[in-house]
C-alpha cells in the first residue's frame, strides 16, 4: 500500500537535496538565456544535430549491450549451479573499478592499429595493420565493458531477494523454466534494469575520458575542447543544454516504464533463499560467455596495465607525488560518498513510497545533475562560487559538492531498490510498539536500508575516485588526485608513466568494491 | 467502563467516505469482531484506532483517554495499543525474541520475552529468524509482540487470512485462549463471518462506512437489525409477505410476528428454519413444493425446493431422510424468521 501523503519533513529534506542538485542547471539556463540568439545559432545547426545523433547513438548502443550482457550473467551467478558462481560474481563486478579513460587507453594500447596484439601478430602472420579501433565502435566497446556492472549489480541484488515461490508458482502452473523467467522474474527485474540502464545511458552521455581516448567527437569532448581552447563558456553551455534535453527525455522514458505498483512482498514472512537451477551441459557455453566478458573487461586491461607497470618501474617513478595524489583521491571520494548517501536517503524513500507531482519532481531534480557533463557542473560551481560565495572558490568543499551532484543518482538508485523491498507496515509496527517516527526509522528502516546504502556509497566512491573533468577543473591548486595524475601523463602519450597511478587508482577502488561484493554475498 | 468508545467517526479519502459516522463501544476484556465485506471501511477503522490515520470528525477514546478528536491526535506510539498486521510485519532483520521484545524496556526484557514465548507456545524458538518459522508460528510471534507491553487493547487486521483453512480453525482457538489469558481487549477485522461468529464476544457488522448492527454473535445472526445484515450474515431466502393485525402472511403460512409496521413486507427465511416432510404433519398451512436440487455435505444437506408460486427456497437439515430431485415435499416453517419492510422481492 502506497501512503497517501508524504511527511513534510521528508519532502523538505528531499526537496533541499534536489534544489542543490539542480543548481548547475539553473546556472546553465541563466547563462544561456542571457544571449538567446547566440544559443539558437549554436543549437540549431547541422553540427549540433550531428553531435546529438552521435552521442545518443552511442548511449543507446552501449545501454543495449550492457543489458544484454547483464541479464544472463545475473541469472547465471545468482540462480544456477554455474561452477564458481561466487568468483564470477566478483570478477564481473570488478570492471567497475577501471576508469573509462584508463580502460580505453589500455584497450587501444592492446587492440589498436599499432597495439600489442598487432605486434604479436606481425611476427608469425605478417599482419602489419589491424582495423582501427578509434571512433564509434572503440568508444562503444570501452564503455560497454566498463559500464555493464552498473546494470548487473542491481539485477543480482533484486534476484537474491526475490521470493522464489513466485517463480515456483509459475512453474507449477505449467510454465517452462524460460517462460516462468520471462513472465514472473523478468517483470520483477524491470525496475532494476531501468535503474541500471538509466545510470549507463547517463554515464555514456556524460563520459569524457573514453570518448577522448577513442577520438570520438561526442558532446562532452567537443564542449571540453571548446571551453579549453577559447574559454567560450556560452558556446559550451549552449551545447550542454541540448545534452540536458536528451537527459530529460531519458528520465521521462524511464519514469513511464516504472509506473507499476510497489514491488515489496506482502505475503506472510520473509523471503527464503532460492534453490539453484541445474545447468547440466549448458554450463559450458555459460562458462564460455562469462570468460569472454571477464577476459575482455578485466583480464586484458589488467594484463596491459601489468605490462606497462613493469616497464615503468624499471624506469623512474615519482613516488612522493603519486602517494600524495592517492591520499587526496581517498579524501575527496570518501567525503563525496558519505555526503551522497546522507542526501540520497530522503530522496530514495520518497521515490520508493510516495507518488505524486512533488515526489516525482524532486526525484527528477536529484537525477538531473548526473546527466550534466562533469565539466558543466564544474563550470557552474566555479561561477557560483566566484560571484556569490568567493570563500568557497578553490576549496575541497567545492570539489565534494560537484562530485555529490554528479553521482547522487547512483546512491539514490541503490537505496531506492532496497527501500522498495521494505514493507511500509514494518515502520507502522514499530510505531505501534512505542517508537517515535524517528526511532522507528532508526531501528527498522535504517538497518534494512543499510545494504542499499553501503552499495550506494560504494558506487559513489568508485565513480567519484575516477571522475576526471570536474576534478580537473575544481581541485584546489596543489591538490592533485590520482585521476589528474593519470590524465596528465597519458594525455600527452606517456603511457608508461600513467601506469603506476592507474594501478594505485585501481587499488584504492578495490576496497569499497570488496565491501560492496561481500555485502551482496552475505545476503545469500 | 468501555475499553473503546467511538463516537461520530468520519474519514474520507478524496470523494470516498471510508468511515461515515460510526459509533461503537467495546467493553473491557471483550473480543470484538469488525465484520464486513472488503471496502466497507473496516481496515480504515483499525488504522484510525491505531493512529495511522487521523479522523476528519468524531472522537476515539481508549479507556477514559481521548486519543483522537477534539483537535487531539495522539501518535500511534503514545496510544499503548498493540497491533497484529495482516502480513504480520515481523522485522526480518531481528530474531523472534528481538521481535517480541521490541516494544519492551531493557530491564526485565528477556524474562518477559520468555514468558510470552511460553504463552504462545514458541518456547525455545527465540533465536530463530522470522523466515525460519511457519505461517502459524509467525502469527503467534506477531501476537506475542503485540501483547508484550500489556496494552489495554490489541487490534488484529484479518488475522487468519494468511493461513490455510485446516490451520485456521485451530489457530483461531489458540488465539482466543492467548487473548483471554493475557486479559486484553481485542478488536479484529475480518470479512469471514464464520471467523467473526466463532471467535468474538461481540460482532459489529460494517457496511459502506457504517456500523449496521452490534451484538452478540447469536443476536446478529438470529435477529439481524437490517435486511442487509440478514443477507450478508449466513444464507437467507426472501419471500414477499404482508403484515396484518400483528401477523405476517406469506406463501408458507401465517406467523404470529409483529414487526411494528403494516403492509408489504419481506420475510427472510434461513434454510435451517425450513422443514421438509413427506406426508401430513407440522403446523399451519401446508404448502407443497418440488425438490429441484440437493447439495450433500455429509453431516447435513441443503435442499432447493420450488414453491407453487415458482419461487425457490432452501432447506438445511440433517443428512436423513435423503431427498431426490423431483420429490414432492411439504414445506413448513420450523424456526425463527425475520421480517423487514418490503422492498420488493429479488
Amino acid at each position: 500500500m502506497v501512503r497517501r501523503g508524504a511527511p513534510p519533513a521528508l519532502l523538505a529534506a528531499a526537496g533541499l537535496v534536489a534544489a542543490g542538485a539542480v543548481l548547475p542547471v539553473a546556472y546553465l539556463a541563466w547563462v544561456v538565456l542571457g544571449d538567446l540568439p547566440q544559443w539558437w545559432d549554436t543549437v540549431w545547426s547541422a553540427r549540433a544535430f550531428e553531435l546529438l545523433l552521435r552521442s545518443v547513438g552511442l548511449a543507446v548502443a552501449v545501454t543495449a549491450a550492457t543489458v544484454a550482457i547483464s541479464l544472463p550473467i545475473s541469472w547465471l551467478t545468482v540462480r544456477t549451479d554455474l561452477p564458481g558462481r561466487g568468483v564470477w560474481s566478483v570478477l564481473c563486478a570488478l570492471p567497475l573499478v577501471i576508469p573509462s579513460y584508463i580502460g580505453a587507453y589500455l584497450l587501444v594500447s592492446a587492440l589498436g592499429p599499432r597495439g600489442e596484439l598487432q605486434g604479436v601478430l606481425e611476427g608469425p602472420l605478417g599482419i602489419d595493420r589491424l582495423p582501427s579501433l578509434y571512433g564509434f565502435w572503440g568508444a562503444w566497446l570501452a564503455l560497454t565493458l566498463f559500464c555493464f556492472p552498473y546494470v548487473l549489480l542491481p539485477l543480482q541484488a533484486v534476484l537474491r531477494r526475490m521470493d522464489p515461490s513466485l517463480e515456483e508458482a509459475a512453474r507449477g502452473m505449467g510454465r517452462s523454466g524460460w517462460a516462468a523467467y520471462r513472465s514472473v522474474v523478468l517483470p520483477q527485474l524491470l525496475p532494476a534494469v531501468g535503474a541500471g540502464a538509466l545510470l549507463v545511458s547517463l554515464y555514456v552521455l556524460s563520459d569524457f575520458g573514453a570518448v577522448s581516448i577513442m577520438r570520438f567527437d561526442s558532446f562532452t569532448r567537443v564542449i571540453y575542447v571548446q571551453y579549453q581552447s577559447s574559454f567560450d563558456r556560452v558556446g559550451a553551455a549552449s551545447l550542454a543544454t541540448l545534452l540536458v534535453l536528451v537527459t530529460l527525455v531519458i528520465l521521462w522514458l524511464e519514469g513511464r516504464s516504472r509506473r507499476g505498483g510497489a514491488l515489496h512482498r506482502s505475503a506472510p514472512g520473509s523471503a527464503r533463499p532460492p534453490r539453484p537451477v541445474a545447468l547440466g551441459v549448458w554450463r559450458w557455453p555459460a562458462l564460455g560467455f562469462c570468460a569472454l566478458v571477464v577476459g575482455l573487461a578485466l583480464a586484458l586491461p589488467i594484463g596491459m596495465l601489468a605490462l606497462w607497470t613493469t616497464r615503468s618501474i624499471s624506469g623512474d617513478v615519482a613516488w612522493a607525488s603519486v602517494l600524495g595524489a592517492a591520499g587526496n583521491s581517498l579524501l575527496a571520494a570518501g567525503l563525496a560518498a558519505g555526503v551522497a548517501v546522507v542526501c540520497a536517503v530522503p530522496v530514495a524513500l520518497l521515490a520508493a513510497r510516495h507518488r505524486g507531482r512533488a515526489p516525482r519532481t524532486i526525484e527528477w531534480g536529484a537525477y538531473l545533475g548526473h546527466a550534466l557533463p562533469g565539466i558543466v557542473v564544474a563550470l557552474a560551481l566555479v561561477f557560483f562560487a566566484t560571484r556569490a560565495v568567493p570563500a568557497l572558490y578553490q576549496t575541497l568543499l567545492m570539489l565534494v559538492v560537484a562530485l555529490v551532484i554528479l553521482f547522487l543518482p547512483q546512491a539514490i538508485g541503490a537505496i531506492r531498490t532496497a527501500a522498495l523491498q521494505i514493507d511500509p507496515r514494518l515502520e507502522e509496527a514499530a510505531r505501534s510498539l512505542g517508537r517515535s517516527p524517528t526511532r522507528a526509522f532508526a531501528s527498522v528502516t535504517a538497518p534494512l536500508l543499510r545494504g542499499g546504502a553501503a552499495a550506494g556509497g560504494a558506487l559513489v566512491f568508485l565513480t567519484a575516485v575516477k571522475e576526471l573533468p570536474a576534478t580537473l577543473i575544481l581541485s584546489p591548486i596543489g591538490f592533485d588526485t590520482l585521476a589528474i595524475e593519470v590524465w596528465r601523463t597519458t594525455s600527452v602519450g606517456f603511457y608508461e608513466r600513467g601506469a603506476v597511478p592507474s594501478l594505485l587508482l585501481l587499488a584504492v577502488s578495490a576496497v569499497p568494491m570488496a565491501i560492496l561484493v561481500l555485502r551482496e554475498r552475505s545476503f545469500t | 467502563m468501555s475499553a473503546i468508545s467511538i463516537t461520530g467517526l468520519h474519514k474520507a479519502f478524496g470523494a470516498a467516505r471510508a468511515v461515515d459516522g460510526v459509533d461503537l463501544s467495546v467493553a473491557e476484556g471483550e473480543i470484538c469482531a469488525l465484520l464486513g465485506p472488503s471496502g466497507c471501511g473496516k481496515t480504515t477503522m483499525l488504522r484510525l484506532l491505531a493512529g495511522f490515520e487521523a479522523p476528519d470528525a468524531g472522537t476515539i477514546a481508549v479507556g477514559d483517554r481521548v486519543v483522537a478528536g477534539d483537535g487531539v491526535v495522539v501518535p500511534p506510539e503514545k496510544r499503548g495499543i498493540g497491533m497484529v498486521f495482516q502480513d504480520y510485519a515481523l522485522f526480518p532483520h531481528l530474531s523472534v525474541a528481538e521481535n517480541v521484545g521490541f516494544g519492551l524496556e531493557r530491564g526485565g526484557r528477556s524474562a518477559r520475552v520468555d514468558e510470552l514465548l511460553d504463552l504462545v507456545g514458541l518456547a525455545g524458538l527465540g533465536d530463530r529468524h522470522p523466515h525460519a518459522l511457519s505461517g502459524g508460528q509467525q502469527q503467534r510471534v506477531a501476537l506475542a509482540r503485540a501483547i508484550a507491553s500489556t496494552p489495554s487493547l490489541v487490534l488484529l487486521d484479518e488475522p487468519f487470512s494468511g493461513l490455510d483453512a485446516a490451520l485456521r480453525a485451530s489457530v483461531r482457538g489458540e488465539v482466543r485462549t492467548i487473548l483471554q489469558r493475557a486479559g486484553v481487549t481485542a478488536l479484529f477485522v475480518t470479512h469471514d463471518q464464520e471467523e467473526a461468529l466463532s471467535l468474538a464476544d461481540t460482532v459489529a457488522v460494517m457496511h459502506a462506512g457504517r456500523v449496521e448492527q452490534v451484538g452478540t454473535p447469536e443476536e446478529v445472526y438470529g435477529r439481524p437489525a437490517t435486511r442487509w445484515v440478514a443477507t450478508f450474515l449466513g444464507e437467507a431466502d426472501v419471500l414477499p409477505g404482508d403484515v396484518v393485525d400483528g401477523h405476517v402472511d406469506f406463501e408458507l403460512g401465517r406467523l404470529p410476528i409483529d414487526p411494528g409496521f403494516r403492509g408489504a413486507a419481506d420475510v427472510l427465511v434461513r434454510p435451517e428454519a425450513v422443514a421438509l416432510s413427506l406426508g401430513s404433519g407440522g403446523s399451519g398451512r401446508r404448502v407443497e413444493g418440488r425438490v429441484v436440487q440437493r447439495e450433500y455435505f455429509g453431516h447435513d444437506q441443503l435442499v432447493h425446493v420450488e414453491l407453487p408460486s415458482g419461487r425457490r427456497i432452501r432447506s438445511r437439515s440433517l443428512s436423513h431422510p435423503v431427498w431426490h430431485e423431483g420429490d414432492r415435499v411439504h414445506v413448513t416453517i420450523d424456526g425463527p424468521v425475520n421480517v423487514f419492510a418490503g422492498e420488493g422481492s429479488p
